[in-house]
C-alpha cells in the first residue's frame, strides 16, 4: 500500500485534510439504512428495496436442513407495503425461529424493535381443508410516511428432505429491486446440490469450507427493479433466480434420490407401496359391476363413475399425507379424501378387475407449463391417474364429480407429467387441445321489430379447452340453468323463453347451448333511423392494456377460434342506410374478418376470429395492442336503417 | 370483552335451583330418530330445485354451574341435512370454532354424526368418527375443530349434534334461522334462570312463526324461538353484508339480578349504556386521560385561532399520526397513551384520541357509536352494546356538527369511511345521548365537460374534464393509487374504454381536498378509413355510458343499497365538421323514479355557430330503495340506457 506524504507546505492540500476532518468530524457515519443512500436507479419502479437480502442454506443430511435469512427491505411507498415486507411460513415440520428485527425511519434511525412476541401466529388457511398444518408468523409495520427500513433475521429448521426444489430470487418479485443479496449453500461432502438458474451469468463460487463441508455461493449487488406488466412471462423468467434442490432426500424413513426421474419416481412408488388394499366386499362389487362389459375402456368407464358417485374431494394437507395417500380401504370407508388419496383409490379398484393404471404426478394449473427436466424432484402439485388401453391411454382426473370420463380440464391438459411405475418414474405428456379445438362460436337469427325488440335463437358453442368450463351447467335444475344463463351470458335486456342445454363428447368435446330469447330494444330507434350494434350478440374481445414503454416479453397462452354468423331479419318499412366497414386484419396475434351481406330482407353478419399463441418480444406488444383495438373498432359499429 | 364476573363466590344458594334442569319440553328432533319419509325425500315439496335441504337445525342454550367453572353455558346443536345434489356436499364440512379469553375457554364437549347413504336401493348408516376430526390453533384466542363427514352423496342424509360449553356469558351464539338452502324448521331454545336477563335481538325479512316462553317452577325460564319452511337466501347485487338480511337471533346479557348479592346492570337503558361507557375503562376513562396530549393541543391552538381550524388539524394530526390495525371496535386496545406511542390502534384508540386531543383544546367532543356496514345494522328498538362494533368522533362548534373517523388514510374530515355509513349511530354523552343520522349527506357528483370535435371520416377528437366530488372523488383517487405509475393508470383507461387512444391525462388536485379534484382527459377515437362519409353517427356520451341495466331480476326481495346517492352532469360540445349539416337529433326527455327517487334529464341544442350542445342529468337521490321501490328504480334504468344509447345523425351537405 503507498502513502502519498503531503507537503507540510502545500496550502492546498492542507485545506482538503482540514475540510475532510471537518465533514467527518460534523457528520457521523452515515447511517447504513438511510433511504438517500439508495443509488438512483435502484428506486426506478421500485416501490420496495432490499437493501440486504441473504439466504443461507446450511444441509445437514438428506433428512434436515435449515435455511436462514437475513433481510432488510426498505418501503418506499403505499404499494411497497405489501403483507410480503415480514411474512416467515412454517408448519409442524418447519420450525421457525425469528431471531430480531428491527424498524428504521428514512434517515436510517431505529423506531422500534421487533420481537418474537411482536409477530402474528396465524393458520394460513384457505378454503375449507380438514386439516392444514401450513402457519405463518407474519408482522405488519404500522409506519404512516415513507420511506422506511424493516430489518429482521430468522431461520427455519426442516425435518424432512428438499425433495421440491427452492428458489432464491435476489429482488424477490416485481417492482422490488435489490441492492445487495447472496446465496450461500452449505453442503456435506457426501451430497449433491444441483441447481439451475435465471439470468446469472457468473457461475458460484464454489469452495470446501472445512473437510467434509462443501459450500456454494452467489453473491448479487444493484439488482434493477421489474416493473410488472400485463401478460409478461413469470417473474421467474425475467429476473435472475437460483433453483436448487439437493440430489438426496429423506422423509420420514423414506430415503430418495434425485438423480434421474426413474429414481425419483421409484421415491413415489415405495411411499405408495401397499396402500391399495380393498376389502373383499368391494372387490366383489366391482367385479360383479364390470362383468359383463368386453372392453377394458367400458370397464374403466364404469368403475370411473362409480367413483365419482361415490367420493368427494376434500383438501387434507398434513404430515406425511402432504406426500402420502390415505389407504384404499380408509377412502373405502369414508368416501372423501384429496387427490393422492382418490387417485390410489381409484387405482386400487381398477386393480380389483385386473386392469393396470399409474399414479401420476402433474403440476394442476390453467395455462401451459414447463417443468425442469433435468431436477428430477418434485415439480408437482397434483395427481391423476393414467391408465394406459391398448391403443392409447385415458387420462383420469380422480377429484371430480362431475367430469365426462376421460377428459382432463384446463387444468392438467397438454403438459409434461411423472408417470409413477414399479420401475420407476417415466415422464409424460398428457394430451393437449389444438387451436382448431377450442371453439367459441355464436349463431343467431333474430326478427326485429318496428319497435326495435328483436326475438328469435341463439345457439352457442363451446368446444375444446372451454368444454369443462360449461359441462356442469347440465346437471342444474331448470331454474338453476336459467341463473346461470343469465349470470354468463350478457345479451342486451334479454328474457329466456326456452333454453336447452347438450354436451358432445364424441370427439373434441362440445357443448351447446340453444336459447330462445326476447332482446327488448336489441336495435335502437332513434327518429327515423334504426340502429342495431353489430357486437350485441357475437363473443366480444377484450382489448389489452396499451402498457405505453413496454419492457417485458408477453405469452398468448390459449389459441381461440371464434366464429360468429348473425341474421337478423328487420322490419319491412325500414331500409338499409349504412352498413358496417369490412375488416380484414391480420397479424402475428391472429387473423379477424368481418363480412355482411344482405340477403332478400334478411342482413347476414359473419365475424371470424383465429387467435395465436407464443412468448412475443416486447417490441410486438404495441402491434398486438393494436390489433385487438382495431378488432373492437371492427366490432364496434351499427347496421343502420332508415324507415321508407 | 370477554370476562366472567359470575365466580363470585356467595351464590352457592341459587345453585341447587340450578341443579334441576329437568325440563319437560321435549326437543323438536332426537338424534338417531330419522323419518324414513324424509330419508328417502326425493326433493324438496316447497323448493325443487333445492340442492339440498335443513331438515330441521334446532339450538338449545342451558345455563349452568360447576364449582370448578362457575356459571357457564352449555350449547348443544342439532343439525339434519337432506343432499339433492353434489354442489351441495360440502354442506358437510364442518369447522366448529372455539374461543378462549382470559376468563376460560369453550370446549367442544360432545360430537357425534350420522350419515345415511344410498346404496343399492337401501339406506346404509355410517357413525362418524371423532376420531376422524382434527383440531387447528388458528391463533392465540380461537381454535377449531374441523371434520367433513364420510359418505356424503345425492341422496344422502346426515345429522350432526354438538356442544359447547362456554364460559363467556355475555354474549350467547348467534342463531341464524335461514341459510344458502331451504329449511324446513330452525328453532333455537334457551333454558336460562330468571336472574339472567338476556335481550333478544331478533332480525331479517322472515317472521318466527313460533314463539313461547315461560318460567318453570325452578325459576328457570324456557323460551323457544321458531321458523318453519324458511326460503333459500339468495345474494343479489346491490346488497349490503349478508348480515343484514339473513333471519337471525341474538341474545344479550342484559342484567344479573340474584336474590342474594350483588345486582348487575348491562346497559338496560340508554342512559345506564352511556354510564356503562363513560366509566369503561377501556372507553370513557380513556377520554379523560388526555394529558399525554397536551402539547399537541397547545400547539395546534397556538397555530389556529378559531375552533373550527383546530378541530381539523388536531384531525389531520392524529389521521397522519396513527395507523389503523384495520380492527373495529368500540374498546381502547390499551391505553391511549400507549396507543400514541405506538402510532397504531384500533378504530376505538384511533378515534376516542381525536375526542380527547379536542377536548383538551375545550371543543366540544364526544363519541358516536355504530355498527360497520359489514356488522350489519343497529335496531334502535333493541339496546344491545355488543352490536356495536365502531367509534367515530362527533364534534360540536357554534352548533354545527361535525362527524369524524381519524382512521383512514387520505379521507378529508368531513367523510366518514364508507363502513361508517350505516344507517344511524349512538351519541355517547351523559347529556344529550341521542340517535346520529350516518347516511351520507355531502353531494356525490361527476361533472363533465367535454368537447367533441368530429372529423368527415368519422373520427373523433376529445377533451373531456372531469370533476367529482366526496366518494366518487375518494374512489378516484385510492383506484389511481393503486397504481405504481400515471402510465399504468392510462394504459388502463384505453383497456376499460375499447377503441380509445388517450393522448394526455391529467389529474389535478389529487389528494389536495382544498381545492376540485379534476381529470383531463385528451383522446381520439380513430377510424380505420379516412375517406369522409355521407352520413355520421355519433354518440355524444362516449366513454361514459350506461350499456346496460344492473337490475336484471325481474322482482327484488331485498332493500337495494347505493350506499349514498349520486349525481352526474354532463355538458357536451360537439365540434360538427365542416360541410356537414344535422340531420337528426334525439329528442328533449325527462323522466324520473317516483317519490322522488331519482331523476334523468336530456336536452340536445344546435347552437348558432353550427355546433351541438348536450346536456344530460342524472341523479340516485338517495341511498336506499325499498324492495316495493325496485319496480321504478329498474324501470328508470331502463329507460337510462335507451336513452343513453340514441344517436345524432350528420349528413354530408
Amino acid at each position: 500500500m503507498k502513502v502519498k506524504i503531503i507537503h507540510p507546505y502545500s496550502m492546498k492540500a492542507l485545506t482538503t485534510i482540514v475540510l475532510l476532518f471537518l465533514v467527518f468530524a460534523a457528520a457521523p457515519a452515515m447511517n447504513q439504512f438511510a433511504a438517500s443512500g439508495i443509488p438512483d436507479d435502484l428506486l426506478t419502479d421500485a416501490n420496495s428495496v432490499y437493501r440486504i437480502n441473504n439466504m443461507e442454506v446450511v444441509i445437514d443430511g438428506p433428512g434436515s436442513y435449515t435455511v436462514k435469512r437475513e433481510i432488510a427491505i426498505t418501503i418506499l411507498n403505499e404499494n411497497g407495503k405489501g403483507p410480503d415486507v415480514l411474512v416467515i411460513n412454517y408448519n409442524s415440520d418447519a420450525r421457525p425461529r425469528f431471531n430480531e428485527g428491527a424498524i428504521y425511519d428514512g434517515n436510517g434511525e431505529r423506531i422500534t424493535r421487533i420481537r418474537r412476541r411482536d409477530l402474528d401466529d396465524m393458520s394460513n388457511f384457505s378454503d375449507f381443508s380438514l386439516y392444514e398444518d401450513n402457519r405463518v408468523l407474519a408482522y405488519q409495520p404500522r409506519i404512516s410516511g415513507y420511506p422506511y427500513t424493516v430489518r429482521y433475521s430468522y431461520e427455519v429448521s426442516y425435518s424432512r428432505g428438499m425433495y421440491y426444489f427452492r428458489t432464491f430470487m435476489p429482488s424477490g418479485g416485481f417492482n422490488r429491486s435489490a441492492e445487495s443479496a447472496s446465496l450461500t449453500i452449505d453442503y456435506p461432502a457426501g451430497q449433491n446440490v444441483k441447481y439451475f438458474t435465471n439470468m446469472i451469468e457468473e457461475a458460484p463460487e464454489q469452495y470446501e469450507v472445512r473437510p467434509g463441508r462443501k459450500r456454494l455461493r452467489w453473491s448479487f449487488d444493484h439488482i434493477p427493479a421489474v416493473h410488472r406488466e400485463f401478460l409478461a412471462t413469470g417473474f421467474g423468467s425475467v429476473a435472475p433466480g437460483v433453483r436448487f434442490a439437493t440430489d438426496r432426500f429423506e422423509f420420514d424413513g423414506y430415503m430418495g434420490v434425485g438423480t434421474s426421474w426413474q429414481e425419483f419416481g421409484n421415491w413415489i412408488w415405495q411411499m405408495n407401496l401397499n396402500r391399495d388394499r380393498l376389502p373383499q366386499e368391494r372387490i366383489d362389487f366391482l367385479r360383479d359391476l364390470v362383468k359383463d362389459m368386453d372392453s377394458d375402456r367400458e370397464k374403466v368407464k364404469a368403475v370411473y363413475e362409480f367413483l365419482q358417485s361415490r367420493t368427494r374431494y376434500v383438501n387434507i394437507a398434513f404430515g406425511i399425507g402432504g406426500l402420502q395417500p390415505i389407504d384404499a380401504a380408509t377412502v373405502d370407508r369414508t368416501g372423501y379424501g384429496d387427490c393422492k388419496d382418490l387417485t390410489n383409490y381409484m387405482m386400487a379398484m381398477l386393480k380389483a378387475i385386473g386392469i393396470e393404471s399409474h399414479y401420476t404426478l402433474v403440476y394442476a394449473g390453467v395455462g401451459s407449463y414447463r417443468i425442469n427436466r433435468s431436477m428430477p424432484v418434485n415439480q408437482f402439485n397434483h395427481i391423476i391417474l393414467c391408465v394406459p388401453m391398448e391403443k392409447d391411454t385415458i387420462w383420469l382426473e380422480c377429484t371430480s364429480q362431475s367430469l365426462p370420463f376421460g377428459h382432463l380440464g384446463d387444468f392438467t391438459d397438454g403438459r409434461p407429467v411423472l408417470v409413477i411405475r414399479e420401475d420407476g418414474g417415466h415422464l409424460a405428456q398428457t394430451y393437449g387441445y389444438t387451436p382448431e379445438d377450442n371453439i367459441i362460436t355464436t349463431r343467431a337469427d333474430i326478427v326485429i321489430d318496428e319497435r326495435g325488440n328483436g326475438s328469435g335463437k341463439i345457439k352457442l358453442e363451446r368446444g375444446g379447452l372451454f368444454y369443462v368450463d360449461y359441462y356442469r351447467s347440465e346437471r342444474l335444475s331448470e331454474q338453476d340453468q336459467q341463473r346461470w344463463i343469465y349470470n354468463n351470458f350478457s345479451f342486451p335486456n334479454y328474457s329466456l323463453e326456452q333454453h336447452g342445454l347438450s354436451s358432445d363428447l364424441e370427439g373434441n368435446p362440445v357443448f351447446t347451448i340453444d336459447l330462445d330469447v326476447n332482446l327488448r330494444t336489441l336495435a335502437n330507434i332513434s327518429g327515423q333511423r334504426l340502429f342495431v350494434p353489430v357486437n350485441a350478440l357475437s363473443h366480444g374481445v377484450s382489448v389489452p392494456p396499451r402498457v405505453r414503454n413496454r419492457k417485458l416479453p408477453f405469452e398468448l397462452k390459449f389459441p381461440v377460434n371464434y366464429s360468429d354468423t348473425l341474421v337478423f331479419s328487420l322490419p319491412s318499412d325500414y331500409v338499409p342506410e349504412t352498413l358496417p366497414t369490412l375488416f380484414h386484419l391480420e397479424s402475428e396475434f391472429g387473423v379477424y374478418t368481418s363480412s355482411v351481406e344482405l340477403v332478400d330482407d334478411k342482413v347476414v353478419y359473419v365475424r371470424k376470429l383465429q387467435t395465436f399463441t407464443g412468448i412475443f418480444e416486447p417490441e410486438l406488444y404495441q402491434d398486438y395492442f393494436r390489433f385487438y383495438q382495431n378488432i373492437s373498432r371492427a366490432d364496434n359499429q351499427n347496421l343502420v336503417f332508415l324507415r321508407k | 370483552m370477554k370476562f366472567n364476573v359470575f365466580s363470585l363466590a356467595g351464590l352457592t344458594a341459587i345453585l341447587c335451583l340450578l341443579a334441576t334442569t329437568v325440563y319437560s319440553q321435549r326437543a323438536p328432533m332426537r338424534f338417531g330418530r330419522i323419518d324414513r319419509t324424509e330419508l328417502n325425500m326425493p326433493y324438496y315439496e316447497a323448493d325443487s330445485t333445492a340442492k339440498a335441504v335443513v331438515l330441521g337445525d334446532y339450538g338449545m342454550v342451558e345455563m349452568r354451574w360447576s364449582n370448578d367453572r362457575g356459571f357457564y353455558y352449555s350449547y348443544t346443536r342439532h343439525l339434519r341435512v337432506k343432499i339433492f345434489h353434489q354442489d351441495a356436499t360440502d354442506l358437510a364440512d364442518f369447522r366448529i370454532y372455539l374461543h378462549s379469553g382470559s376468563s376460560g375457554r369453550e370446549r367442544l364437549s360432545t360430537l357425534r354424526g350420522n350419515i345415511h347413504t344410498p346404496e343399492n336401493g337401501r339406506m346404509v348408516r355410517t357413525r362418524f368418527r371423532r376420531s376422524d376430526s382434527y383440531t387447528e390453533d388458528v391463533n392465540d384466542y380461537l381454535r377449531s375443530v374441523n371434520f367433513t363427514l364420510p359418505n356424503v352423496r345425492e341422496g344422502s342424509v346426515f345429522e350432526i349434534q354438538y356442544t359447547i360449553d362456554s364460559p363467556f356469558l355475555f354474549t350467547l351464539p348467534i342463531w341464524a334461522f335461514q341459510s344458502e338452502y331451504p329449511t324446513v324448521f330452525s328453532e333455537f331454545r334457551t333454558l336460562i334462570p330468571d336472574y339472567f336477563i338476556y335481550r333478544p335481538l331478533m332480525q331479517g325479512y322472515l317472521s318466527l312463526s313460533e314463539h313461547d316462553s315461560n318460567i318453570r317452577s325452578d325459576d328457570v325460564v324456557f323460551t323457544r324461538y321458531r321458523v318453519n319452511d324458511a326460503p333459500a337466501f339468495q345474494r343479489e347485487p346491490f346488497m349490503n353484508a349478508l348480515i343484514n338480511y339473513v333471519s337471525k337471533i341474538e341474545l344479550e346479557l342484559a342484567a344479573f339480578t340474584p336474590r342474594y348479592g350483588r345486582q348487575l346492570d348491562f346497559s338496560t337503558t340508554w342512559p345506564q349504556l352511556t354510564k356503562t361507557l363513560l366509566e369503561s375503562s377501556s372507553f370513557g376513562r380513556q377520554i379523560e386521560r388526555s394529558g399525554f396530549l397536551t402539547e399537541e393541543a397547545e400547539a395546534i391552538k397556538a397555530a389556529h385561532d378559531n375552533d373550527q381550524d383546530r378541530m381539523i388539524a388536531a384531525f389531520e394530526l392524529i389521521q397522519g399520526e396513527m395507523t389503523w390495525n384495520n380492527s373495529n371496535s368500540i374498546y381502547a386496545r390499551r391505553t391511549l397513551r400507549r396507543a400514541w406511542n405506538d402510532k397504531e390502534g384500533n378504530a376505538a384508540d384511533i378515534n376516542l384520541m381525536l375526542i380527547a386531543l379536542l377536548r383538551e383544546m375545550d371543543i366540544n367532543a364526544d363519541p358516536v357509536i355504530l355498527s360497520t356496514r359489514s356488522n350489519g345494522m343497529i335496531n334502535p328498538a333493541q339496546i344491545m352494546l355488543n352490536k356495536f362494533n365502531y367509534v367515530i368522533a362527533h364534534a360540536r362548534i357554534d352548533g354545527e356538527i361535525y362527524l369524524m373517523d381519524a382512521t383512514q388514510k387520505h379521507v378529508p374530515y368531513y367523510l366518514l369511511p364508507e363502513r361508517a355509513l350505516n344507517d344511524r349511530g349512538r351519541l355517547i354523552c351523559e347529556r344529550r345521548g341521542d340517535w346520529v343520522n350516518l347516511e351520507a349527506f355531502n353531494e356525490n357528483l361527476i361533472h363533465v365537460k367535454s368537447n367533441i370535435q368530429l372529423k368527415a371520416c368519422g373520427s373523433v377528437h376529445t377533451t373531456l374534464e372531469k370533476e367529482k366530488t366526496n366518494y366518487y372523488r375518494l374512489s378516484l383517487e385510492s383506484r389511481f393509487r393503486t397504481f405504481d405509475r400515471e402510465e399504468d393508470f392510462m394504459d388502463n383507461f384505453e383497456r376499460s374504454n375499447e377503441g380509445v387512444d388517450l393522448i394526455d391525462f391529467e389529474l389535478l388536485n389529487n389528494n389536495d381536498w382544498n381545492n376540485q379534484l379534476i381529470s383531463k382527459y385528451e383522446y381520439e377515437i380513430p377510424e380505420i378509413d379516412p375517406a369522409p362519409r355521407d352520413l355520421l353517427y355519433i354518440n355524444p356520451l362516449m366513454t361514459d355510458r350506461i350499456e346496460t341495466n344492473p337490475f336484471r331480476l325481474e322482482a327484488r326481495e331485498y332493500p337495494v343499497d347505493f350506499i349514498y346517492p349520486q349525481k352526474r352532469i354532463y355538458e357536451i360540445t360537439i365540434q360538427i365538421p365542416e360541410g356537414y349539416e344535422v340531420d337528426e337529433m334525439p329528442r328533449n326527455t325527462r323522466f324520473s323514479i317516483p317519490r322522488r327517487g331519482g331523476s334523468y334529464a336530456a336536452s340536445y341544442t344546435r347552437l348558432e355557430c353550427g355546433n351541438i350542445l348536450v346536456n344530460i342529468e342524472w341523479e340516485i337521490a338517495k341511498a336506499m330503495f325499498l324492495p316495493n321501490e325496485y319496480q321504478g328504480l329498474r324501470e328508470f334504468y331502463s329507460r337510462m340506457v335507451e336513452e343513453q344509447s340514441r344517436n345524432i345523425v350528420l349528413r354530408r351537405i
